[in-house]
């Protein structure tokens, strides 16, 4: 049997060529490492929206042994969930900044932000404190114009 | 106190793969599993931090490792394969670990504390011995289909699980199973001890040895 003759004894005749083996190893090794970067990548910037950037249109529904294509297919996926999670960590970013800078002005005018609520998911902060500008004394500081910004201590 | 063995893997699989394992235990769970399940999930749920193992491990709660062989096997490791772990996600939002039947309580529970996939077969409808190989296009026992290449767990009859994800229905092991088969694949990035253990450990809970 010459090398490239496939083995009656596998499941599928493409996998057999024995120099596509080192391939494929090769191509696995590369999905692992990348596979790794992008759980470093999660954990850095954890959030839902983020882990959803992640998410690929799988190659198989079962777990199988996938050629050589499929593997690459795999890979270059993957590449392209890294790239999609380092933009949705950058969105999430700039908006955390955004909302910052909005957190400075309510607190510098409040009265120009009148019931603008936030949280510290919003500020990308840990913890669930809220920041919400709303009237001194209720009806009759919404009358007088007189708002602050209120600080609730976080979770109950 | 239930034996853990050693299953066989198609050389196939170790030449492309490297380093795979199937370690297997049958079990007969005792009466007081169930109790005993709910209490030890209750202890587990005051001390694990799931949020945090979430984060660490990519949005799984299982080892790192597993998530890589799943995208080598063409999965998508953000969508966890298995019913148990989903819903063990939802831990964040629950704060607790549900207790549902002994069975799939001690699943969770090694899940949890090991990060080791377990799969549980109903004994009654499975036979040993039991190896790890790909399909040539056989269906499961109850007659879903599979593809050339699929990875599975196959009995004496054919296959009767894939190698990561949840059985057909009629073969897992539910509330009703008076016998289980318990498994788990090592795969490369894991000790061998720690797959075997965490199947010894599940064995023991369901045994209560």
């Amino acid at each position: 049997m010459t090398s490239t003759e496939p083995r009656p004894d596998l499941a599928l005749a493409i996998l057999d060529a024995p120099e596509t083996v080192a391939s494929r190893r090769g191509l696995r090794d590369q999905v692992a490492a990348l596979q790794e970067r992008l759980r470093l990548a999660l954990e850095a910037d954890w959030a839902p929206e983020v882990l959803a950037a992640a998410a690929v249109v799988p190659v198989a529904e079962r777990p199988r042994l996938l050629d050589l294509g499929e593997l690459e297919r795999v890979r270059d996926d993957l590449v392209a969930s890294l790239d999609a999670v380092r933009e949705a960590v950058l969105v999430r970013r700039e908006r955390h900044a955004a909302n910052r800078a909005l957190l400075e002005r309510m607190f510098e005018d409040p009265d120009a932000h009148r019931g603008v609520r936030l949280t510290t998911d919003d500020l990308g902060l840990p913890g669930c404190c809220r920041w919400q500008v709303s009237p001194v004394l209720g009806v009759v500081g919404r009358l007088a114009g007189w708002w602050r910004v209120k600080v609730s201590s976080g979770c109950p | 106190m239930p034996d853990v063995a050693a299953g066989s893997v198609d050389p196939v699989l170790i030449e492309e793969f490297g380093p795979l394992e199937l370690w297997t235990a049958t079990v007969t769970p005792v009466r007081g599993a169930r109790r005993a399940g709910r209490e030890r999930l209750g202890r587990l749920s005051g001390s694990f931090r799931a949020a945090e193992r979430i984060r660490e491990r990519g949005g799984r709660l299982l080892d790192v490792a597993y998530p890589t062989f799943e995208r080598q096997t063409g999965l998508d490791p953000t969508v966890p394969p298995t019913a148990l772990e989903r819903d063990a996600r939802e831990v964040v939002v629950t704060g607790a670990l549900m207790s549902t039947h002994p069975v799939d309580d001690v699943r969770l529970a090694v899940l949890a504390e090991v990060g080791v996939p377990l799969t549980a077969l109903d004994a009654a409808a499975t036979s040993g011995p039991w190896r790890l190989t790909t399909t040539h296009g056989e269906p499961y026992r109850d007659g879903t289909p599979t593809t050339p290449g699929d990875l599975v767990v196959m009995d004496a009859h054919g296959p009767v699980a894939p190698v990561m994800g949840d059985p057909p229905g009629r073969l897992a092991a539910g509330p009703r199973s008076r016998a289980v088969v318990l498994y788990a694949v090592r795969v490369p990035g894991m000790a061998s001890w720690e797959v075997s253990e965490a199947v010894w450990r599940a064995a023991n809970y369901l045994a209560e040895t």
